[in-house]
């Protein structure tokens, strides 16, 4: 009888410290992995830049490869001499030799990738994408085995995680719980650390400016969650003594279940979890897209316009315009003449709009004057001055962020020069006519509004053209272009079209193509000679102090018109919303759809809920009998399980949207980069909501709440006999 | 509200004279002492059929059964005979088919599912051959859950469950959870349960039937303490011979219906309860407890 026990005692004794080199086995390699995820980028970095560094990170590295190889190898030995039967012998065995080869065939695509890049620097094209031109370096038999082997290496980096994990058990829990306070501690002293120190926000755009909130948003996030597994017994035990049933819910949450039911529970917390993470981020991108659109069509466009139904035109504007301006909460005023053009150049011709502005109130009303990116908003009440333009001024094309095709660039210069009859006439002027630019200084004081009238021949009206009008009519600041309406004279031969030729003064980009395509400023009284409105004006733009309260201004303005004196009841007030009520309601049902489309995750996580409960009450059946035994009514019953898919639902909800943040804020700084030519945006915008970080929970737990009524609704309709005979 | 209220007295006015007949039927020769004692449950013509895979199967055949107060009663029988049956029905966890019941002049089969729970929580208290203590909760907790069921505050709660399993002999044990606790230990926490809402009847379905006899002795002890120093009524489902000898009054039943119904006013029982105690209503000298006596009460168990 002594012998077998003698073996038992060997076998403990024989196992020792193997859990605990495993453990740390699993520490070493897990946190050599994440080395690697951090070092692959600064590795190529220095491989193009510094190429003996980059070979002694990688040499160091692989020493530490080499070393933890060994150390598996080394306690897979070990294992081997343990007892066949001992718990967990199989776990140790399988995780000590993975790590080895783990390690090996992480190597291969570091070893091929390092090689590719080192290559690439070489070869001697090093531009910004590093990695695109490593991998592009390399043979395309390298490539292949470059993509296989990084997904094989991914694979077994998992199944490492996986099985990490479940070695982690098998050590001694005084270690466990020793790794954890110090891990506690560190993460404690991580969150004061980056909370006193690092920004919460990027100060501005840039890589360099996120790292530090990203540091501090990672280490947060870690905190964050310890907190919540250590606070997690203590917010369950409080929890329990507020009401009877949920004291039951919670303790049946808590406790050990069957490992299906456990298994089932953690799922469908996770499926919440995720659903809500995912809902919220497209939310949040998709309310970018709205914010940034909402952001330029405000900048292009006034909050309130105040004109009049019909085509009848718009007399006596000058004291509704002082009305406006009185009213409370409104910025800024200016009026407007617009009226459908054509507009052509020399080389092309567009339809646009053509809108009479007042340029010394316009830039109280619309960012128009910040937009100008060539030329100046001067020049327009000034075109004059535009005769001699200073040489880079006219010549500094294509500034713009975005570039144009190779073939524009080429050509967009040589057709002006050869084509542009402006040119040629504009360049004499500049060398002899100073007497004239006198006069027409001497003349402007006198006439400051009609300044076309005063100069020669050659002074033409100035216009402002969006970047893409610009563009498609090869227009460039000083340029010259012929404006024709539709509506003309009455002529010999029934109405004739009406044609000025204007220059160019500046060219905006406001980052809305629409406008950028469509849009041509000129000077309100030109506009409204051109368009024959007379002393008329299409409407007045109103800017209002904060966009939010439009609505309710507008409304004030209305009020004034209708019942001030003179009365003006014809006149039409519309805030932004209603001028874009079309865009921005196919924008709101799109989130909609959006938001309908994704709760379905959501309710797919709540199917999950409802197996687990519905298992829960299978299990819990007997439990459910006691308690009606005990006194337990029906409803009691009901509320018993409500509360468990709650809490499972609101633990879900929770992470979820911790996890969203996190998502949303690396989206936000770190970025999707989009092409401009396609979407008109350089990256994915993201706007978060709070309210809809709170819609999203609330939908979440509420899914989780109907989930759970069946489930409830059968548990209340158990009879206690039936219940107490299930065993 | 009023109407349905006032057809409900009439119906229990009702009830209440035929009980009174059935129960002189029943039992004719009750002994003069008996009179002092409240008539606290009283069953007639009870009758419970259960569909099984089409068939009807009657498993109660017009029971009729009077307990009185602070009365240990004993049901013996094959298994089969109904007996778990009948200790439901009594108990409100399951509705007859026919016949009523009667506890404390209120009529039990006419009232509303959370009506019932409300009585069961405060009137009876239950004792399960398989225990069926909550297995996440520990002792007291398991102690305290009629309680809290009632929302009770947990403060005095705790102090009356306390001082129950001291009573039960498991002061040292409050912290562990069932399944830390051996079966007999597991029994005494179910009886403290059953206990601490100070319930008119405690129903035992077969409470030490899978007990070893020195652990179900220890808990018969402890039954016949209780209803000694509570005055607690005892019903008691049983197929120990050895418990069913010393009650004072064994009831009988076989396929559906009660065989014998017997009394025993000069019973063993105030023998067992501890000496510590004082003896209950039924004035009888202590006597040593009979172990060779059981056939007559048990008919071919």
């Amino acid at each position: 009888m002594a012998r077998p026990e003698a073996r038992a005692d060997a076998v403990r004794q024989s196992f020792g410290p193997l859990p605990l080199v495993h453990g740390l086995l699993a520490l070493v390699c897990l946190g050599g992995f994440i080395a690697i995820a951090a070092a692959w980028p600064a590795l190529w970095q220095l491989a193009l830049a510094d190429a003996g560094l980059a070979y002694g990170i990688a040499g160091g590295f692989l020493g530490l490869v080499a070393l933890t190889g060994l150390l598996a190898l080394l306690a897979h030995r070990r294992t081997r001499r343990v007892q066949p039967g001992y718990r967990g012998r199989g776990r140790l065995m399988a995780r000590s030799l993975h790590s080895v080869v783990a390690l090996l065939v992480t190597l291969v695509p570091l070893a091929i990738f390092f090689h590719g890049s080192t290559k690439a620097f070489e070869t001697g094209f090093a531009f910004s994408y590093a990695h695109d031109e490593a991998y592009y370096a390399l043979p395309m038999v390298l490539r292949t085995a470059l993509i296989i082997s990084g997904v094989v290496a991914v694979v077994a980096l998992l199944l490492d995680l996986i099985l990490a994990i479940s070695t982690w058990f098998l050590l001694p829990e005084r270690f466990r719980k020793g790794f954890w306070l110090v891990f506690d501690a560190l993460a404690l002293a991580g969150f004061v650390w980056a909370t006193a120190t690092l920004p919460i926000r990027p100060e501005e755009e840039g890589l360099e400016f996120v790292l530090e909130p990203g540091i501090r948003l990672a280490l947060t996030s870690l905190f964050a969650l310890r907190v919540t597994v250590r606070a997690l017994p203590f917010v369950m035990h409080s929890l329990e003594r507020v009401t009877f049933e949920l004291t039951i819910a919670a303790r049946h949450l808590r406790s050990k279940k069957s490992g299906f039911l456990a298994a089932i529970g953690g799922l469908s917390i996770l499926a919440v979890s995720v659903s809500t993470c995912m809902l919220t981020a497209v939310l949040s991108v998709m309310g970018g897209f709205r914010d940034d659109l909402k952001q330029k069509i405000l900048g292009n466009q006034a909050h309130i316009v105040v004109d009049q139904d019909e085509e009848r035109p718009f007399e006596g504007w000058d004291d509704v315009l002082g009305r406006v301006r009185g009213i409370d909460g409104v910025e800024g005023a200016t009026p407007f003449v617009r009226g459908e053009v054509m507009v052509s150049s020399t080389s092309n011709r567009a339809g646009a709009v053509l809108r009479g502005i007042d340029p010394e109130s316009v830039g109280d009303v619309t960012d128009l004057v910040d937009n100008i990116t060539n030329g100046r908003m001067d020049y327009l009440i000034h075109p004059d001055r535009l005769l001699n333009l200073p040489a880079e001024e006219r010549r500094s094309i294509l500034p713009l962020d975005i570039e144009l095709g190779s073939d524009d660039e080429g050509d967009a210069p040589e057709i002006e020069v050869i084509d542009d009859p402006a040119e040629p006439a504009a360049a004499p002027e500049e060398a002899d006519d100073e007497p004239i630019r006198d006069l027409d200084e001497f003349l402007r004081e006198d006439a400051p509004l009609d300044q076309t009238e005063v100069a020669d021949a050659d002074v033409l009206p100035g216009i402002v053209v969006g970047k893409e009008l610009a563009r498609t009519l090869r227009l460039f600041v000083g340029d010259e272009l012929d404006v024709v309406s539709p509506l003309g004279e009455l002529g010999p031969a029934g109405p004739m079209p009406k044609a000025r030729r204007f220059r160019v003064a500046a060219i905006f980009y406001s980052g809305m193509y629409e406008y950028d395509m469509k849009m041509a400023y000129v000077l309100l009284p030109n506009a409204q000679r051109f368009l024959s409105t007379g002393g008329a004006i299409s409407g007045i733009e109103v800017k209002t102090r904060e966009v939010d309260r439009a609505p309710e201004i507008a409304q004030a303005i209305a009020d004034e018109l209708e019942t001030g004196t003179p009365g003006r009841p014809e006149l039409r007030v519309q805030d932004w919303q209603e001028l874009n009520k079309n865009l921005f309601g196919a924008l709101a049902l799109e989130k909609l759809a959006m938001f309908v489309t994704l709760g379905i995750a959501i309710l797919i996580a709540g199917f999950c809920v409802f197996g687990t409960l519905t298992l829960m009450v299978q299990e819990k059946g007997r439990e459910v009998g006691i308690l009606q035994a005990m006194g337990t009514r029906a409803r009691a019953v009901v509320s018993i399980f409500l509360w468990e898919g709650f809490l499972i639902g609101i633990y879900g909800a929770l992470m979820g949207l911790g996890m969203g943040y996190v998502v949303v804020f690396i989206l936000e700084h770190f970025g999707v980069k989009l092409n401009p030519e396609v979407y008109y945006i350089d990256r994915l915008p993201v706007h978060t909501d709070p309210m809809e970080f709170v819609a999203v929970g609330v939908s979440a737990v509420v899914i989780c709440l109907v989930a759970t009524l069946f489930p409830a609704y059968l548990a209340s309709r158990m009879r206690p006999v039936d219940a107490l005979r299930q065993l | 509200m009023t109407e349905p209220a006032a057809e409900t007295a009439v119906e229990t006015a009702a009830a209440e004279t035929a009980a009174v007949e059935t129960a002189a039927a029943v039992a004719p020769a009750e002994p003069a002492s008996r009179p002092l004692r409240e008539r606290l449950l009283v069953a007639e013509g009870l009758h419970k059929r259960f569909l099984h895979e089409g068939s009807v199967v009657e498993v109660l055949k017009g029971v009729d059964l009077v307990i009185d107060e602070g009365e240990m009663v004993c049901v013996v029988g094959q298994s089969g005979a109904g007996k778990s049956t009948l200790l439901h029905l009594l108990g409100t966890l399951d509705l007859p088919s026919k016949g009523t019941i009667t506890f404390a002049d209120r009529d039990l089969t006419r009232m509303s599912s959370s009506e019932l729970a409300a009585f069961r929580n405060e009137k009876i208290g239950f004792v399960f051959q398989f225990h069926h203590l909550l297995p996440e909760f520990d002792a007291i907790e398991n102690v305290m859950m009629p309680g809290l069921v009632r929302g009770m505050n947990r403060g005095p709660l705790r102090e009356r469950a306390t001082a129950l399993l001291e009573e039960v002999g498991l002061a040292h044990r409050f912290k562990h959870r069932p399944g830390e606790l051996s079966g007999g230990e597991q029994q005494r926490v179910a009886l403290a349960r059953a206990l601490v809402m100070e319930p008119a009847v405690v129903m035992a379905d077969e409470p030490t039937g899978n007990l070893d006899s020195e652990t179900s002795e220890a808990i018969h002890q402890l039954f016949f303490q209780l209803n000694a120093t509570r005055r607690t009524t005892f019903l008691i489902v049983t197929h120990s011979r050895d418990l069913a000898a010393r009650m004072p009054r064994v009831v009988s039943m076989k396929d559906g219906k009660v065989l014998t119904d017997e009394r025993r006013p000069d019973a063993e029982f105030a023998a067992a309860a501890a000496p510590h105690t004082e003896p209950p209503a039924v004035d009888a000298p202590p006597v040593e407890p009979a172990a060779e006596e059981p056939e007559e009460a048990l008919p071919a168990s």
